[in-house]
């Protein structure tokens, strides 16, 4: 296990400090959450089924090309390696890498989601902006028991941030709970201005 | 809450006709050349049937199947033809009311009524055609509400009128003179006369003989005399005509656009009613906006090149109704056009009403930038000199005083960047050439991220970007770059915690 990192030496470590995805820090309140490790077979499959046909087409268009155009092979070879590569980085290696640099929490107030393999993220929403929040379910999510959590807020360029592979209980306990803090929040401030 | 009953009513007749016309109005200018170009009566022809008809038909179909009524406390719209809906507006929701009028809007006591609410990309209400007197009760109305909604204040209670900003002939030329508008224009209005001559050869490096000139010839080529070659056969563009020509068209075009700007922004004024900010501008065509001062989501000051030189920049705000088409130049409105830089910090005290000092302290990024920002443009500048070597060997020597030239440029550009934190604002600055400051108010922001890219990480920083609802005519939120990643950790949960501090309701 790697996420028993305290919080602080993330930030200490300056020269290459990064936002973290694969350490997590541990501890309430503030604890740090991992998705469904479903997830990580989730996208594989789906990326087996979508980049094999891509990896088919490919395979028959370059036996075409070869067979037929008198391409070189010393062009369709490499192709094909290359797209060969693609596939399994996409189908064995980026799935769990994914679900290793995603995680989420909800904070003191705020709901705070990381992301990201090569660009990593980290986006914080006050509660009181959430507007409302999507659960969403495609196909393979239903198949094993995941949704999607779309939050909404008011913003412009990232007024939407889905958070992937939850179990469904989760999924609809945070919306549940981040509803519930949300609709506080809006009268909390109300009250607080009244007595000003 | 109010007993009276609801009177619908209908867009005045002129509906059927008059917005047709605005239309061609608009178009006016830039089909002249056009016409001469293809010929007025097929230009007639299109305008016809591309815009006249259907705008027509449109706004009959639209009179017959619109309607609104407006209460104490709100709007309400009913229409649509097949499916017909029923919105109604509070006034608590209206962000931004704009009232416009053109030359015949002016002529006949009718205008043009936009109104922006929050949360809505297009379904903003248009009223195209109404009287005068009807879009006035409107606007006063909910210029009332906002009043009464903030009666606990004492000095909303008698809405105080100040004017706050009024340009002079003198301001207005000086904006005209060096805004970007102009610049536009002249390029736009040269290179579309100069180059249609050279659309007509196939290239500007045709040879033509000289007997075919004058067919082959624009309107805007023979219009200026200036020397043709009798050499044969004749190469038509050489530069000393070339040269000439752009720039008779430069003059051409900057007094064109200096006019514009004036007709434009003629009378600009912008006054303060209680909390309600109006601004009014225009000579033939009169835009007047009004927006109540809490409504405001960001503020940006902008000093551009040639405005820097002069000492003046320019004012942008955002309301939170202004969410569409965040990367579309075209429509963005200034807040001021022109304005001396030194009063557009003192302006700011009266828009952002918490604001305590405009110009603080900065907070600077971390001084990796610079060699960051110049490294880029050196590998960018080692490329075009390995390239330009392989082409023209030795003359490629010629890229090295870009090298300390990058290095200085980014230096300004460090010097120019930061940021800083209030307790109700936050404020950033960016940019050495082109100098914007955006003030944003904390109880608008909608959510704070960090990204890192893989350089990010080496350097430990982080870009800290924050979004807010309105950002149309400031283009896009605060982005800060170069953020050493604790700092920027800090940063975020400061600015999350501070939006949730200061609460949902706007103040």
């Amino acid at each position: 296990m790697d996420d028993t990192e305290p919080a602080t030496s993330l930030q200490s470590d300056r020269r290459r400090a990064e936002i973290p995805g694969t350490k997590l820090p541990a501890g309430p309140p503030d604890q740090f959450h991992r998705l469904d490790e479903r997830v990580v077979r989730m996208w594989a499959t789906s990326a087996l089924i979508n980049n094999g046909i891509l990896l088919l087409g490919g395979l028959a268009g370059g036996t075409a090309l070869w067979i037929y155009a008198r391409v070189s092979s010393a062009i369709i070879i490499p192709a094909w390696l290359i797209l060969a590569l693609l596939f399994v980085l996409e189908t064995r290696w980026l799935p769990r890498r994914r679900y290793e640099t995603t995680c989420y929490r909800m904070g003191d107030g705020f709901f705070e989601l990381r992301s990201g393999l090569v660009w990593k993220t980290s986006v914080m929403i006050p509660l009181s902006r959430v507007q409302h929040i999507d659960l969403l379910r495609g196909p393979w999510e239903l198949h094993y028991g995941l949704a999607t959590l779309d939050l909404h807020t008011a913003g412009t360029r990232k007024a939407s941030q889905k958070v992937p592979g939850l179990e469904v209980g989760v999924a609809t306990r945070i919306r549940e709970e981040l509803i519930a803090a949300a609709d506080l929040e809006w009268l909390e401030p109300a009250r607080e201005a009244e007595t000003e | 809450m109010n007993s009276r009953p609801i009177i619908w009513e209908r867009l005045h007749v002129s509906t059927f006709w008059l917005p047709a016309l605005a239309g061609v109005q608009k178009i006016l200018l830039i089909s002249v050349p056009i016409a001469f170009a293809i010929g007025f009566l097929t230009a007639v022809k299109i305008a016809f049937w591309l815009l006249l008809l259907p705008t027509t038909v449109f706004h009959v179909i639209r009179f017959f199947t619109f309607h609104f009524a407006i209460t104490d406390s709100e709007i309400l719209i009913r229409d649509g033809l097949l499916w017909r809906q029923e919105r109604r507006i509070p006034f608590s929701r209206v962000q931004d009311i704009k009232l416009q009028q053109g030359v015949l809007h002016r002529f006949l006591g009718l205008a043009k009524v936009e109104i922006k609410t929050a949360g809505s990309e297009e379904r903003e209400v248009r009223l195209e055609v109404i009287t005068r007197d009807r879009a006035d009760r409107l606007k006063s109305a909910v210029t009332r509400w906002e009043g009464s909604s903030t009666a606990s204040l004492p000095e909303a209670r008698e809405p105080q009128i100040t004017t706050l900003v009024r340009l002079s002939l003198s301001q207005l030329l000086a904006g005209a003179a060096t805004s970007r508008m102009a610049a536009t224009l002249v390029a736009l209005f040269g290179v579309f006369l100069y180059f249609k001559a050279a659309l007509l050869l196939g290239s500007v490096f045709t040879r033509v003989p000289f007997g075919d000139f004058e067919k082959y010839a624009s309107w805007g080529e023979r219009f200026i005399p200036f020397r043709r070659t009798p050499l044969e056969p004749i190469v038509l563009f050489f530069w000393e005509d070339t040269l000439g020509k752009s720039v008779v068209f430069v003059l051409f075009g900057f007094l064109f656009s200096l006019l514009a700007y004036l007709v434009r922004y003629g009378r600009y004024q912008l006054v303060q009613s209680g909390d309600v900010l109006t601004k009014t501008h225009g000579i033939l065509h009169v835009a007047s906006s009004s927006l109540p001062r809490k409504r405001v989501q960001a503020l940006k000051v902008e000093e551009g090149v040639l405005r820097r030189l002069f000492r003046l920049s320019d004012v942008w705000v955002d309301s939170g109704g202004d969410r569409a088409k965040v990367d579309d130049k075209k429509k963005r409105e200034p807040f001021v056009p022109v304005i001396a830089t030194a009063q557009a910090y003192s302006l700011l005290r009266e828009v952002l009403t918490h604001l305590r000092d405009p110009l603080p302290a900065w907070k600077a990024v971390s001084p990796k930038a610079i060699m960051r920002g110049t490294k880029l443009a050196w590998l960018i500048l080692i490329l075009a000199m390995i390239l330009s070597a392989v082409q023209f060997g030795w003359l490629a020597l010629i890229f090295l005083p870009a090298f300390p030239l990058a290095y200085f440029l980014n230096v300004k550009s460090y010097k120019n960047t930061g940021y800083w934190v209030d307790d109700h604002y936050l404020i950033s600055r960016r940019g050495w050439f082109n100098r914007q400051t955006l003030y944003l108010p904390i109880h608008v922001i909608q959510n704070v991220s960090l990204t890192q890219s893989p350089f990010d990480r080496r350097l430990g920083l982080a870009t800290m970007v924050v979004d807010t609802a309105g950002q149309t005519n400031t283009g896009g939120g605060t982005a800060i770059h170069n953020l050493p990643l604790d700092e920027a950790t800090r940063v975020q949960r400061l600015l999350t915690l501070g939006a949730r501090k200061l609460g949902p309701q706007s103040r």
